[in-house]
This record gives C-alpha cells, sequence and structure tokens, in this order.
C-alpha cells in the first residue's frame, strides 16, 4: 500500500488525521471546549427515577402509612381510592399484594403482586427505589413448599396451581438473571 | 449544452419541484430550512423506532417511505428496477454511518445545505465549499483506481428495502405502542402526513426518473462542466428554493440568528468535506443512496442501513451539533470519519502495478 505518490498522499493524509485526533481529544479532555446538547445522561436518568419515587410516595402515602400502622383494611380502603384514577399501575399492585399478604389472603396476594412485578421489575430489586424484595422473598420462602405440596395431593386444584405459578415466576424474578 | 434534450428538462423540472417542495414543506409544517432533509427525518424516524432517547427528535417521517417507495413505483414504470449488489456490503455500511456523522455535524444532508443557503443562511457557505472540496477528492480517489467493486445482478433481494419501508410506512399508520412521537422540539414540526407523503412519492419517483443527486451534480459538473444535466438539475434547485423563500417570506440573509445553525465554520467545512468524500466514492448523497434502494440497488440498501444506524448513534451518544455549536464527540467522530475514509483509500484501491 505505498506504490506511489498517491500512496504517500493518502499515507500522510491519514497520519495528519490522527495527530488531529489525538490534538482534539487532547483538548476537549481539559473541558473548556466541551460542547455539549444535554446534561450527563446518567444524571438525567437518577433525577427521573427520585422524581418518580417521590411522586409515587406522595401518590400512596396514606396506603404507606396505614400498611405500617398495621391498620390493613384502611390501607386497602386508601388503595382503592388511588387506583380509581390509575387501576393498573404497577406499585399500586405490588401494595396491594403486600397489604393482602399481611391479611392472608395470599392466592390473592401473589397474583397481584406477580401482576405488579411482571409490570415493573424494579419492585423487587435489590437497588430499586420502592422495592419489596424481602416481603416477596419471604412470601416465596415461606409458601412455595405449603403450594407444593397442595398440588402434589391434588392435582386438579387450579387455584394452588395458578398460585404456584405466581410463586415460580417471583422465585425466578428474585434468581436474577439476564432478561 | 443540447437545449432541446429531453432529458435535460425533466431534471431541471426535478430540481425546481425538489426546490419548491422544499420551502413549502417547511412552510407547511416541516422545521424551518428543514422542509427535505435526509439526515434529519433519518434521525427522527430512528427515534420513533426507539434507536434513541432524544425525545425531541421522535418522529417517523412518512416523506422516507415516499421517496423509496416512489422510487420503486417509478423504476417499475421505467421497467429500471433490477434486483443487484454485492460491492463491499460492509465497508458500505460503514459509509452510511460516516454520512450520517458528517450530516450531523454540519445539522443536515446536502439537500439541507442548499435549502439552507438559498433560504439566506450564510453559515452553510462553509458547508459549500466542504461538499465540493469532498467530492473533488473523491473523483480523485476514483481516479486513483479506489473502488468498491461492480454491482452484480440478484435475484429478488431489491425488494428487501422497499418492503422495509412499506413496513415502516404501515406503522406510522397503524400507531403500535413502541412508536414514538415527540411532544415537542423538531420532531413535534411536521407537515400533514398527505402533504408529506405525496411530496416523498413525487419527489421520489422525479429523483429515480432523473437521476438527481446533489453530490452527483456536483462530480458531473467537475467532469463535464457545463454539458451536465445534473449540475443544471442542481442549479435549478437552489434558484427554486431561493425564489419560493422569498416568495413565501422566509428569506433572510446573514450568519447570525439562523434555525438550524452554528458558526463554527470550520466543523461546517470538515462535515460537509466528509460527507462529500463518501458519497463521491460510493456514487451518490443520502437521498441518492434512497432512490437507489428504491430500484433494486441492494448496496445502496446497505448504506441505508448503515444511514440508520448512524443516525441513532449520532442522537444516542450525543454527536450531533446544535446550534450551540458542535461538540467535542462530533469532532472526534468526524475526524475519526475522515480517518476511516482515508484508511479505506487506501485499501480499496486498484494498483496498475498489482
Amino acid at each position: 500500500m505505498l506504490v506511489d505518490r498517491y500512496d504517500r498522499l493518502l499515507w500522510g493524509a491519514f497520519i495528519l488525521l490522527l495527530i488531529a485526533i489525538a490534538t482534539t481529544t487532547a483538548y476537549s479532555l481539559q473541558g473548556s471546549a466541551y460542547v455539549t446538547q444535554h446534561n450527563d445522561r446518567n444524571l438525567e436518568r437518577k433525577i427521573t427515577e427520585r422524581a418518580r419515587f417521590d411522586y409515587l410516595a406522595d401518590l400512596y402515602a396514606p396506603v404507606t402509612a396505614a400498611l405500617e400502622a398495621g391498620d390493613f383494611s384502611h390501607a386497602l380502603l386508601a388503595l382503592e381510592e388511588v387506583q380509581r384514577s390509575s387501576p393498573d399501575e404497577a406499585y399500586g399492585q405490588v401494595l396491594k399484594g403486600v397489604i393482602l399478604s399481611k391479611m392472608g389472603a395470599i392466592d390473592a396476594a401473589l397474583e397481584s403482586l406477580a401482576a405488579g412485578i411482571k409490570q415493573n421489575g424494579n419492585y423487587i430489586d435489590r437497588n430499586g427505589s420502592l422495592s419489596y424484595r424481602k416481603t416477596v422473598i419471604a412470601l416465596v420462602a415461606n409458601q412455595l413448599p405449603l403450594y407444593a405440596a397442595r398440588v402434589a395431593n391434588d392435582a386438579e386444584d387450579t387455584v394452588a396451581l395458578t398460585t404456584k405459578r405466581h410463586l415460580h415466576y417471583l422465585q425466578s424474578r428474585l434468581a436474577g438473571g439476564c432478561e | 449544452m443540447n437545449w432541446r434534450d429531453r432529458h435535460l428538462w425533466l431534471v431541471i423540472l426535478a430540481g425546481g419541484v425538489f426546490g419548491a417542495l422544499g420551502v413549502m414543506l417547511s412552510v407547511w409544517g416541516n422545521p424551518a430550512n428543514s422542509g427535505i432533509c435526509v439526515s434529519c427525518f433519518l434521525e427522527n424516524s430512528v427515534g420513533a423506532l426507539g434507536f434513541h432517547d432524544n425525545d425531541r427528535m421522535q418522529y417517523l417521517r412518512p416523506e422516507l417511505p415516499g421517496f423509496v417507495l416512489g422510487a420503486t413505483v417509478s423504476a417499475l414504470i421505467g421497467r429500471e428496477f433490477v434486483s443487484r449488489g454485492g460491492g463491499a456490503p460492509l465497508p458500505r455500511i460503514v459509509a452510511g454511518i460516516l454520512l450520517m456523522i458528517g450530516c450531523a455535524i454540519f445539522i443536515g444532508c446536502p439537500i439541507k445545505l442548499f435549502l439552507r443557503l438559498s433560504a439566506g443562511d450564510l453559515t452553510a457557505l462553509a458547508g459549500v465549499a466542504g461538499l465540493f472540496c469532498g467530492v473533488w477528492i473523491g473523483l480523485q480517489g476514483l481516479g486513483h483506481g479506489v473502488s468498491f467493486g461492480q454491482p452484480l445482478k440478484e435475484r429478488g433481494t431489491g425488494w428487501i428495502t422497499p418492503l422495509f419501508f412499506l413496513a415502516l410506512l404501515a406503522a406510522f399508520f397503524v400507531r403500535p405502542g413502541f412508536l414514538l412521537f415527540s411532544e415537542r422540539g423538531s420532531a413535534s414540526l411536521h407537515a400533514p402526513w398527505f402533504f408529506s407523503l405525496g411530496a416523498g412519492l413525487v419527489l421520489g419517483g422525479l429523483a429515480q426518473r432523473t437521476r438527481f443527486c446533489i453530490t452527483g451534480g456536483i462530480r458531473d459538473g467537475l467532469i463535464l462542466g457545463r454539458r451536465a444535466p445534473l449540475l443544471w438539475g442542481g442549479i435549478a434547485f437552489i434558484v427554486s428554493a431561493f425564489l419560493f423563500s422569498v416568495l413565501v417570506g422566509r428569506f433572510n440573509v446573514g450568519w447570525l440568528g439562523q434555525p438550524g445553525a452554528h458558526l463554527e465554520a470550520v466543523w461546517n467545512f470538515t462535515g460537509m468535506l466528509l460527507v462529500g468524500i463518501v458519497s463521491a466514492l460510493i456514487g451518490g448523497c443520502p437521498l441518492r443512496q434512497l432512490i437507489k434502494s428504491g430500484e433494486g440497488d441492494t448496496d445502496a440498501g446497505l448504506v441505508v442501513i448503515g444511514m440508520l444506524i448512524g443516525a441513532a448513534l449520532v442522537q444516542a451518544w450525543g454527536i450531533t451539533a446544535t446550534t450551540a455549536g458542535v461538540p467535542s464527540g462530533g469532532k472526534i467522530a468526524v475526524l475519526t470519519g475522515l480517518a476511516l475514509t482515508v484508511l479505506s483509500m487506501l485499501l480499496f484501491r486498484e494498483r496498475e502495478t498489482e
């Protein structure tokens, strides 16, 4: 690739361009020449996440307050009030699952939890804001053996079968993996 | 120059219609001085498909399927639709990416370059100089044996790109949930779809019939001088765009305060230099690649795929220039693009001694 004058010309241009790239890169790293069209996108993402957290925390504040106070029926009423405007919102579904599990309605609780987490896995992430990971871990650990036994005893028990499917789904999400 | 040549007048007509619709699409709703801009349309469209997250640049522009499908219909009517390709596929994809990087630094494709100029935007002058120099350098390369190979006839593959754009058009009307549409920014500005699609179909058909191409006009002008019909087509385009800009009150001469323009002349020049070289080497500007892909040329289809990738990358990586100027990433990208182009000229050169 170095046969004639045109080849030499191209190599010369190539080397000059490499020098120009190095110079431009070094100059831009000083920061003074850095012109950017948007803020650091990771910062943008954190801002969005925080806004989402604050908004949901405000929206569901009456629900979480009643839940923490142990007033589960009041929490459920407050949740129904909020869900009138956004019935399928994932965090609402998760909260409903948590409340129902505290009330002992395990089948409905797991259905609601699975539906919420299918929509948004953040609610069982280790680092997720508004995460109920520990609650879900405890539920799966406690309930899976019971439901496995129920299904083993009666293969026609469709309620137990469905709930067991939800438990396995939650177990799979808790286990992680690339998805 | 044979003024009785019917083809010459058809090319001039195409240039005139391009200029007129380029201005009118902007009047009908497209962003100022961006009535037609292939690179902007591609950036908007890949954004709509979710390939970048700039929520000011997401709209599935109907002009794009219009260009391709208009060319397909015209090629079928003229019995010119031939599936062909096979010349250096991977470098053509890279070439498409480089075209979009060059356009992103200038803020517009060669069509928009002359639309901006004919609307009085003097910042485009550096781009014009860059484009001319780029085409000249590309021609020198071709003259010294740089070649990406000759296309061969293929069976049926020429339909892939038109079908892809037909699917895009269907998606535009069906509006599946994954499509994103900006509610602010330049992508929220658009002409009514029937104007956009209609203009695209007409221009695509005309461009196919006449081989209309901005860089092609410059190339032929440099080789043939005044005898080149495409040169006259380019002149007709500029004159028509200028007249319509004046007519609709959008002519504003100056350097400052121009829509979608920055004052970094060196980078305007460099961006269009890259576009000029690459266009000359692969046989046409971004619009021409769309048109050729519509008439069965799969080599051009690969360039189009490269352009789609490039359009996503320049937005996703923040390479693209804005009125604030050229980001350092953009400067590095365009210089890297030039380096890759020079390297490919070395690699794809057929030397007499070999």
